[in-house]
C-alpha cells in the first residue's frame, strides 16, 4: 500500500498513458467513421486547389469560405512522439492527428460552402500550426485551416 | 480530363463533370502499431538510462575513496546531529564508546581515521554507520541483543563499512546519480527518487559485497577481541525474526541490502572453520 502512496507520481503517469490510449484509441476511430461519413455526405462540393475557374464557366456568386480544426494528441501519443524523438524517424503518432485535422478542416470548410449554397469552392489552400497547452509542451494540439473560395454555379 | 479536351469542350460552351473522391486510406498515416513501438522506444530508452545511471554510480564510487577522510567528517557530523537530538543512557554510551575503541584497536584503520559512535534513542533495532566516521546505535538494538559479543560484531561490521569507505562511496555514487537524473529528468521527479533522492537513500544501500566484506572483517575483530566468534549470528538472527522491519525508509536498516540471513550465516560460519576460529567459547554478557 505504501508503495502506490509513495510513488504516486509515477501512478499518476501510469494512469495517465493507460487512459491516454484506451480513450485516445477510441475517440480517433470514432473520429475517422465520422471523417469518412461526413466526407460522403459533402462529396457534391466539389474542392479544387487550381487558382481560378475554367474561363468561360458561369457563376452566381463567390465567397471565402473557411473550415478550422483542433485536435489534440493523447497523452499516450505524446510519450511515444516524445521516445520517437532521440532517435527520430516518422512519428507515426502524430501523423494520424494532423491527417484528422486536416480532413476534419476541409469538411467544415465544405459544410460552410454547402451552407452558402455553392457547390465548388476553388484555390483551398491548408495551414497547420500547433497549439500549445500550458508552458510544458508535452502535450499538444494541431490546428488545421482550410480556406478557399467558394462558388455557386450559375 | 485532359487540358485539350476540356479547352474544346470549353469553346463548344459544354463544361466537363468534376468529382471529388473519397481520399484513399492510409496514405498519410504512419504504420499503426503503437503499442509495439511503444514496447520497443520505451524499452531501449529504460535500458539507455539504466546503463548511463549505473555508469556514473560506478564512477563515483571510483572516485569517492579519493577523498580525504577528513573532508568527509564535518559533513558526516551534520548529518548525525538529528540523532544526537535524543541521546540514550549517558552510562551505556560511555560503555558503547570503550567496546567500539577496543574493536577499533584490533581492526587496522589508517591513522587518520576515527570511528566516533553515537548512543541514542529509537524504536528502531538497528545500527549504522555514515560520513566521517559516525556509527549511531539505536537503544532498542541493544534491549533485544542477547550479548556483548552480538554487539560487537554490529560495531565491528559499522567501524569496517567506514574503514573501507563503503559509505563515501555509495554516496559518491548516488550523489552523481542523482545529479546526472535531476538534469536529465528535471527536479523531483519520480526518476529522481528512484535514482536516490538527493543521494542518501542510494547511499545506504550498500551493496553485497561491501556487506560481505564488513561481515568478514567483523567476525576477525570478534576472535582479535574475545579469542573466539561466538555470538556472531545474534543480530543476524535477531533481525531475521523480523525485529528489523522497522519504520521504513528514513531510517537505514543493518540487514536491508540482502545477504539474505541464512546464506549470511552460513557464510560466516565457513570463514571461521576454514580459519579454525572457534564458534563457542563463553559470551559476555552486556553491561548497559
Amino acid at each position: 500500500m505504501s508503495y502506490i502512496v509513495d510513488y504516486y507520481e509515477f501512478w499518476i503517469f501510469v494512469w495517465l498513458v493507460l487512459t491516454g490510449y484506451v480513450a485516445g484509441t477510441y475517440n480517433e476511430r470514432r473520429h475517422y467513421r465520422s471523417i469518412r461519413r461526413r466526407e460522403k455526405e459533402l462529396k457534391d462540393v466539389l474542392a479544387f486547389a487550381v487558382r481560378t475557374l475554367p474561363a468561360g464557366r458561369p457563376y452566381e456568386s463567390a465567397r471565402l469560405v473557411t473550415g478550422s480544426a483542433v485536435i489534440s494528441v493523447d497523452y499516450f501519443k505524446s510519450i511515444l512522439a516524445a521516445l520517437r524523438k532521440v532517435i527520430g524517424g516518422r512519428v507515426d503518432a502524430y501523423e494520424s492527428l494532423v491527417e484528422r485535422a486536416r480532413r476534419e478542416a476541409i469538411l467544415r470548410m465544405k459544410a460552410h460552402a454547402a451552407e452558402e449554397g455553392a457547390d465548388m469552392i476553388f484555390n483551398v489552400k491548408l495551414e497547420t500550426t500547433r497549439v500549445f497547452q500550458g508552458e510544458r509542451s508535452a502535450a499538444q494540439s494541431v490546428e488545421s485551416l482550410a480556406y478557399g473560395t467558394a462558388v455557386k454555379s450559375a | 480530363m485532359g487540358v485539350e479536351t476540356e479547352r474544346r469542350s470549353l469553346k463548344k460552351g459544354v463544361f466537363p463533370t468534376y468529382e471529388n473522391r473519397q481520399p484513399p486510406e492510409g496514405i498519410n498515416r504512419g504504420r499503426d502499431r503503437p503499442l509495439r513501438d511503444m514496447a520497443v522506444l520505451g524499452g531501449a530508452t529504460l535500458a539507455l538510462i539504466a546503463a548511463v545511471l549505473i555508469g556514473v554510480y560506478q564512477f563515483g564510487n571510483l572516485l569517492a575513496p579519493l577523498v580525504p577522510f577528513a573532508w568527509e567528517k564535518p559533513l558526516g557530523d551534520g548529518m548525525v546531529k538529528q540523532w544526537a537530538k535524543s541521546p540514550g543512557n549517558a552510562e551505556t554510551g560511555q560503555y558503547l564508546r570503550t567496546l567500539t575503541n577496543r574493536l577499533a584497536a584490533v581492526m587496522d584503520l589508517p591513522d587518520s581515521m576515527t570511528i566516533t559512535v553515537h548512543y541514542v534513542h529509537g524504536e528502531t533495532v538497528n545500527a549504522f554507520a555514515t560520513l566521517g566516521g559516525n556509527v549511531v546505535v539505536f537503544d532498542a538494538l541493544l534491549n533485544k541483543l542477547p550479548s556483548e559479543n552480538g554487539l560487537a560484531m554490529v560495531l565491528a561490521h559499522e567501524i569496517a563499512h567506514v574503514k573501507y569507505r563503503h559509505v563515501v562511496r555509495a554516496m559518491g555514487g548516488g550523489i552523481l546519480v542523482s545529479l546526472v537524473s535531476s538534469a536529465l529528468f528535471g527536479d523531483t521527479g519520480f526518476a529522481g527518487s528512484l535514482a536516490g533522492g538527493g543521494g542518501m537513500l542510494t547511499a545506504l544501500h550498500l551493496s553485497r559485497e561491501k556487506e560481505e566484506q564488513a561481515d568478514s572483517e567483523a567476525l576477525a575483530a570478534l576472535m582479535a577481541v574475545y579469542g573466539h566468534v561466538n555470538g556472531f549470528d545474534e543480530i543476524f538472527r535477531l533481525l531475521g525474526d523480523g525485529g528489523g522491519k522497522s519504520g521504513a525508509r528514513s531510517v537505514p536498516v543493518f540487514l536491508s541490502s540482502h545477504p539474505l540471513t541464512g546464506p549470511r550465516i552460513r557464510r560466516l560460519q565457513r570463514i571461521a572453520r576454514d580459519r579454525g576460529w572457534p564458534v563457542d567459547g563463553e559470551v559476555t554478557p552486556l553491561d548497559p
